[in-house]
């Protein structure tokens, strides 16, 4: 009689404990699909904001064109068409119709900062203590940066405001052996074009490609977080988690070519922020290149890389003493697709696989 | 006690909260996940295929409706796009447009166009009931949009 009584409270103990473990449970699993969800999307935005750069570029038909590679220093990149294309995507994902208010609303809730690293300096798009003026002309603010002298009548002081904006190119600079110097990050992992601000010497060489990790991690870091600190204190919500998370994606990637690089918060139901760094990077390469070919007697096409053209002619030459037919050359992968579309049903289109010894 | 109708109620009552409902929610719960992770997945592999191809491949259709069919729960989805045309001043404007279900092998995105794929899904399980009856508690839903721009 005393145990069943004893018994009857530990069995409802256990089964409310029971019931709140699997409601936490479900919680912190729809907060980590939340989470990771956002992740996917801000990766999306991410690329796409990276592309349209890069597509938009008024130079890059000219790298493009280039024969022997491709020069990271002779195209140029706009960092607004980045930002708009990661706020077009970025809501595009969130199912929110892209209008001047939504961008208003996103900017004030949502946006952490962005930054676009080119290769011999990045442009941020963060909060900023700016000037602002009320303008009689067009009946609106403008805003200056502190410090600018209005002197126009036009013009009335409204005292500073928090607003988001575009930083001008924020050279990399570092001090080597108390040399200041500015890097270009640009080609690869080498750092070239390194040199003395006070005489216009190159001065550092090889020493530097073992540093270029160090430059990443100090002068990119030290900017962003800037950055990022403003926005969170902003919002009231500081946490030392932020820089860590900052910190993690800086480590784990190398920034050697174009980079945008977003950070964004959203709001989750039970009202803290879930929080995204989302990295994007490229590299220009040329665009491998195939031809097509069949061989003598026989009426099947076959496609390899241009790299392969001179073992194939071999193998041609020992197997029919002459050399192997070639259709096309020169084509790139999409070519080669509507290539193989237009092609009769006669025609079999096939790689022929390589194999060295 | 142990005759007493009030124990023969409460006894019932755990019973069916031990052996029924907790069982439940907790099957539920894995299911959504399950779900969550499908549906997450799926819509990846579409939008990467759109991204890259510019178009919507039989194959991967396919692909993505085994993946939603082998959800536990029912699940819609649609696709939507913004198409960059250039208006009369210069300026490129987008038009936003749903994907006919009818027209989704037919349709081609040109280069620029931002698609978006949601899932939704249709039905409820008895977890997800009893969580949305509960006051304060997270709405669970397997649901996810997805979107990207077309290279």
């Amino acid at each position: 009689m005393k145990y069943s009584t004893l018994a009857i409270p530990l069995i409802l103990l256990n089964l409310i404990l029971g019931t709140l473990f699997i409601f936490q449970w479900s919680a912190n699993q729809a907060k980590l699909r939340e989470q990771i969800l956002l992740d996917v999307q801000t990766n999306y935005a991410n690329d796409a904001a990276l592309e349209y750069t890069l597509e938009s570029s008024t130079r890059i038909s000219q790298v493009l064109s280039e024969a022997n590679g491709v020069s990271y220093n002779t195209f140029d990149a706009d960092p607004t068409k980045a930002v708009e294309m990661y706020e077009r995507v970025l809501l595009a994902n969130w199912g929110i119709p892209y209008s001047d208010a939504a961008i208003q609303d996103f900017e004030a809730e949502n946006l952490g900062m962005c930054a676009l690293l080119v290769s011999d300096g990045l442009y941020l798009y963060n909060l900023q203590t700016m000037d602002a003026y009320y303008y009689k002309g067009d009946e609106q603010l403008h805003y200056f940066t502190p410090g600018t002298v209005v002197t126009n009548s036009l013009y009335e002081d409204k005292g500073q405001a928090q607003i988001f904006t575009y930083t001008p190119k924020l050279p990399i600079t570092w001090e080597y052996e108390d040399t200041p110097g500015i890097i270009n990050i640009g080609g690869g992992r080498q750092v070239k074009d390194t040199y003395n601000v006070t005489n216009n010497s190159l001065v550092i060489s090889d020493a530097l490609s073992d540093r270029d990790k160090l430059l990443n991690s100090l002068r990119i870091r030290e900017l962003i977080n800037h950055a990022i600190d403003q926005k969170v204190q902003i919002a009231q919500n500081k946490s030392q988690r932020l820089v860590h998370l900052a910190n993690i994606a800086y480590d784990s990637n190398e920034f050697n070519s174009m980079t945008f690089i977003s950070y964004t918060l959203k709001r989750y139901s039970d009202n803290s922020f879930l929080q995204s760094v989302g990295i994007s990077g490229n590299k220009l390469a040329p665009s491998e290149r195939y031809f097509i070919y069949k061989y003598p007697n026989s009426e099947k096409v076959y496609y390899n890389y241009q790299r392969y053209i001179d073992i194939v002619n071999q193998i041609a030459n020992s197997n029919y003493g002459s050399d192997a037919i070639i259709l096309y050359k020169d084509l790139v992968y999409k070519q080669l697709k509507s290539y193989r579309e237009s092609l009769n049903a006669s025609f079999d289109l096939e790689v022929t696989r390589l194999y060295y010894e | 006690m142990r005759n007493s109708p009030i124990s023969s109620v409460l006894m019932i009552v755990i019973v069916i909260l031990g052996m029924f409902i907790l069982v439940i929610m907790n099957n539920g719960m894995v299911a959504i996940d399950r779900d969550s992770s499908i549906t997450l997945t799926a819509s990846r592999k579409l939008l990467d295929t759109i991204i890259d191809e510019g178009e919507i491949p039989r194959s991967a259709l396919i692909d993505f409706n085994a993946d939603l069919a082998s959800c536990a729960g029912t699940f819609t989805f649609e696709i939507q796009v913004a198409i960059p045309v250039l208006d009369s001043g210069g300026n490129t404007i987008y038009v936003y447009n749903t994907l006919d279900h009818t027209k989704l092998l037919t349709s081609k995105f040109p280069q620029g166009s931002i698609v978006t794929i949601e899932v939704t899904q249709a039905t409820m399980n008895v977890y997800q009931r009893i969580m949305r009856a509960m006051p304060g508690m997270v709405s669970v839903e397997s649901s996810c949009r997805l979107g990207g721009r077309v290279r």
